[in-house]
């Protein structure tokens, strides 16, 4: 036995004592799956102790291994299923920001109350009216919806809760124009 | 020595709910007999008892968050485990071998000969090798080995008072503690 199992064994036996701290079982844990000592060393211990102070029955196919195998099973299912969902999450957040940046961009620029914001953008829907002009009225229209539109947004992220059993459907919204442009963004940055 | 064994355990779980998955390895190696045993009392055939202590084991990997520790580990762990036997024996429409057992009688039955017999005899007879080989080799141990391994393992000493004791430094207790595990795993290995 090298200095360094013996070293790792002695820690394992301080552990198994309730006397061992957090840095000792890190440095431990490191040696891990490099030393199968230390987890054969590990098990015989504890199952020492359980018949020192009881009766136990041994296992004896390697239900540690089964149990691990399964748990990685699981996680790499995880993994894959969780990524496609967060990366998307993580665009949509980007570009809820980028939405309420813009709007209290606006809002900083001119300084309009949201009284005063209805009210003009009444009077330009009326004026866009009187003058026919479609164009115009969707654009009036827009304009007297950013007050309120910023209200609702800052509400609806707020309410916003993440069931991580059963994430959200977010593929119609990855066509949407601001999704796409979140996306040019980053790919810009990459670059 | 139960409040000991809790420490290690909170320890091992805090580890592993940090992320490092192979602080669960050492649960599921420290507690694997011990829950096959509690297991075996309701089903008889070995690969079924395995079966459930591992979907056991699973079950509280994935509810290791909500552990809060209100109770020790060991005991949320049996209680997964007895709850994961108990639907096993219903969906299979069995009754279990101790039809009387309850949750609170297997908890404290672990320990005593109540329901010895359920287990194999092949298995029995290994379990009582290991059990004289470990006595064995703790009458061989040098004084000084056999008083900090007893005043820890049987009195459930801390090595702190295991120092005042026997009157050496903590490094000596932990050193010699370590030793005597090392003598009497050295006679377990041959037989496992």
């Amino acid at each position: 036995m090298d200095r360094k199992t013996e070293f790792d064994l002695e820690s394992i036996s301080a552990l198994l004592d309730g006397e061992s701290d957090d840095m000792s079982i890190r440095r431990l844990l490191k040696s891990y799956d490099k030393n199968e000592e230390i987890s054969e060393t590990w098990r015989r211990y504890n199952l020492a102790q359980s018949l020192l102070h009881g009766d136990t029955t041994i296992v004896k196919s390697s239900l540690r291994e089964r149990v691990r195998e399964q748990l990685d099973k699981e996680n790499q299912l995880r993994v894959s299923a969780n990524t496609p969902w967060r990366e998307g999450l993580f665009k949509i957040g980007l570009a809820a920001s980028v939405a309420v940046i813009c709007v209290l961009v606006v809002q900083a620029s001119f300084k309009p109350t949201y009284d005063g914001l209805i009210l003009a953008g009444q009077n330009l829907i009326e004026d866009a009216i009187s003058q026919d002009d479609s164009t115009s009225l969707v654009q009036a229209y827009e304009t007297s919806l950013d007050a309120k539109a910023q209200e609702l947004l800052k509400e609806y992220i707020s309410r916003i809760e993440i069931d991580r059993e059963d994430p959200p459907q977010i593929d119609h919204i990855q066509e949407s124009p601001l999704f796409r442009f979140v996306n040019d963004l980053q790919s810009r940055n990459k670059q | 020595m139960g409040q000991i064994e809790v420490d290690t355990d909170r320890q091992l779980v805090d580890t592993v709910l940090s992320g490092n998955k192979n602080a669960f390895d050492m649960l599921v190696l420290r507690h694997q007999h011990k829950i096959y045993s509690l297991v075996s009392r309701f089903v008889s055939d070995s690969a079924e008892a395995e079966d459930i202590c591992q979907e056991a084991f699973i079950k509280a990997y994935r509810s290791l968050s909500s552990f809060r520790g209100d109770s020790a580990f060991y005991t949320w762990l049996y209680r997964i485990a007895i709850n994961t036997a108990k639907n096993y024996v219903l969906s299979r429409k069995r009754r279990p071998l101790a039809s009387d057992l309850q949750l609170e009688d297997a908890e404290i039955s672990e320990g005593n000969n109540a329901l010895k017999d359920i287990a194999n005899p092949e298995s029995n007879l290994v379990t009582q090798k290991l059990k004289k080989a470990i006595f064995d080799a703790i009458e061989e141990l040098p004084d000084d080995l056999r008083m900090a391994f007893t005043l820890r393992e049987f009195s459930g000493l801390s090595y702190e008072d295991i120092t005042e004791v026997m009157g050496c430094p903590v490094g000596t207790v932990r050193s010699r503690i370590f030793r005597a595990r090392e003598m009497i795993d050295g006679k377990i290995r041959v037989l496992l």
